[in-house]
């Protein structure tokens, strides 16, 4: 008990004061070099953060967070005397154009919205739009459901409600410019993606038993790949947000002999609209004919 | 966008709960056994007039070192929040592994990389009261603090509960009153000096001392 006084004491003594006695200071400066390494670790992860962030932030400049229709060949052009480049021929045997993304780990669900978004705005008529309606409006009960606080998502559902709705009064002509300003920007654009991901995790976390085996923690899984500002998207987030809206996509894929893999998200059994992307790795455009 | 309306919506749930602990603990006298322990809820309030600075409060949790403790969170709540997570520090001193025993500093994911939208700031505060349930040791961010956890967590316990007990237990008058009148000092003149200095122990104790 004495000993573990003293040791208190020593604890308050080395806030307060600066001057120790020789032996003291011996320890005391094992002790902070402890601390100084633990610190040094800690700064050494900040500039790595830091670093990363100037990278971002260069990638930004050099790209819209979404392109003019553009022709395939510009595509084909800078993959010039790559494994890939062999892909775009066969690619543009069905599509002749693209609009390309940012690399800002939005560029799936920036693009697959904006064709989604884009399809109703010219088929207002579509069925599937009020099937989609119905699972937004209904997405809110289901997050909460699920333990998401209502004041944590409901500036996101509400945003994002708003616009889906607002899909049915945009003139067709002016689709894509509406789109292009709803979609880019580092404002409204950043609640509705991130809205989309809270969808994503959704289906995830309801159907938890299913993905565990490819993601791990389902929970966890969403908190670090799906819920995040800037996390890529990879399949297990793509499966979860066609089935939670009961949309579609189609990915094509190119793959190092040359060739475009085509991957159908449901795989059967959908005849739906599917959002037509280009995924070349690490990255998603989306697909014009 | 400056996302101020979300802020406010946080903050009034967080002032309700304080509202309910105080129903709580008094319900709690008349009827003991039926209530839910208020210990659980965490609040918070605003500092000054500033929307973005926040002081928050947790419950030390029952059954560790930190048990009967009230801590204080310095909350900042950042210009791109909720996509960036608050920033928050103990005011009140603790010894634990993952919190500076200097600074307040806290080492938890959540406030860190893994801070998502999704979470609030009275979640955050929760994830602060499971902390003290479960240190991480291994993942330190007083080196000090953790080192003698993994290498003698008998010290490690006894300290916790020290610093608990001197930093994080309100005191009420009499208890201070007490203390005076053990270092000597005769009850109405340690009541006096209380009171003239507004029942800051330290200042009144420097005028007995002085006087």
């Amino acid at each position: 008990m004495e000993n573990n006084s003293s040791d208190q004491q020593q604890q308050q003594q080395d806030q307060n004061s600066s001057s120790q006695g020789a032996g003291e200071q011996g320890q005391d400066q094992r002790v902070t070099m402890t601390q100084e390494q633990l610190d040094e670790f800690q700064t050494q992860i900040k500039l790595n953060e830091d670093y990363q962030n100037q990278l971002k932030q260069e990638i930004e400049e050099q790209m819209p967070f979404i392109s003019e229709l553009t022709e395939l060949s510009v595509l084909k052009h800078e993959y010039q005397d790559n494994k890939f480049e062999l892909c775009f021929d066969q690619l543009a045997t069905r599509y002749s154009k693209v609009r390309r993304l940012r690399r800002d780990g939005n560029c799936f669900y920036r693009a697959f919205l904006f064709q989604v978004f884009e399809h109703f705005i010219h088929n207002p008529e579509d069925p599937q739009y009020e099937q989609i309606l119905k699972v937004l409006v209904g997405s809110k009960k289901d997050l909460m459901d699920l333990g998401y606080d209502e004041i944590a998502i409901e500036d996101f559902y509400d945003l994002f409600l708003d616009e889906f709705k607002k899909l049915k009064t945009i003139a067709k002509a002016k689709a894509a410019e509406h789109l292009l300003k709803l979609l880019c920007n580092k404002e409204e654009a950043v609640y509705i993606i991130m809205f989309a991901r809270f969808l994503a995790a959704c289906y995830l976390k309801q159907n938890a038993i299913m993905f565990e085996g490819f993601v791990g923690d389902v929970a966890q899984f969403c908190m670090r790949e799906v819920e995040q500002v800037d996390v890529e998207c990879d399949q297990p987030q793509i499966i979860a947000i066609t089935n939670y809206l009961g949309l579609g996509v189609e990915i094509n894929s190119v793959r190092a002999d040359g060739g475009i893999e085509v991957i159908n998200l449901p795989e059967e059994g959908y005849s739906g609209f599917r959002a037509k992307l280009l995924f070349v790795p690490g990255h998603y455009d989306a697909l014009y004919q | 966008m400056v996302d101020n309306g979300r802020i406010m919506k946080e903050l009034k749930e967080l002032q309700e709960a304080t509202k309910n602990v105080i129903t709580t603990s008094y319900q709690q006298q008349s009827n003991p056994i039926t209530l839910q322990s208020p210990t659980q809820q965490v609040q918070a309030s605003i500092v000054g007039d500033n929307l973005r600075h926040w002081t928050g409060t947790i419950f030390g949790p029952k059954d560790t070192c930190f048990e009967g403790g009230i801590f204080k969170i310095d909350i900042e709540i950042p210009g791109e929040y909720p996509f960036k997570p608050p920033k928050m520090r103990f005011i009140t001193k603790i010894w634990h592994p993952n919190i500076s025993s200097q600074t307040g500093a806290i080492c938890l994911d959540i406030l860190k990389n893994e801070w998502t939208p999704a979470l609030t700031i009275r979640t955050a505060l929760i994830s602060l009261q499971a902390l003290l349930c479960a240190p991480e040791p291994d993942d330190p961010q007083d080196a000090e603090v953790a080192r003698q956890y993994k290498s003698d967590k008998k010290l490690y316990e006894y300290t916790a509960k020290m610093w608990t007990e001197n930093f994080a237990k309100e005191q009420t008058v009499d208890d201070k009153v007490k203390k005076l009148m053990e270092m000597g000092f005769p009850e109405d003149i340690c009541k006096e000096a209380l009171e003239r200095y507004d029942n800051d122990e330290n200042l009144a104790l420097n005028f007995l001392l002085g006087g």
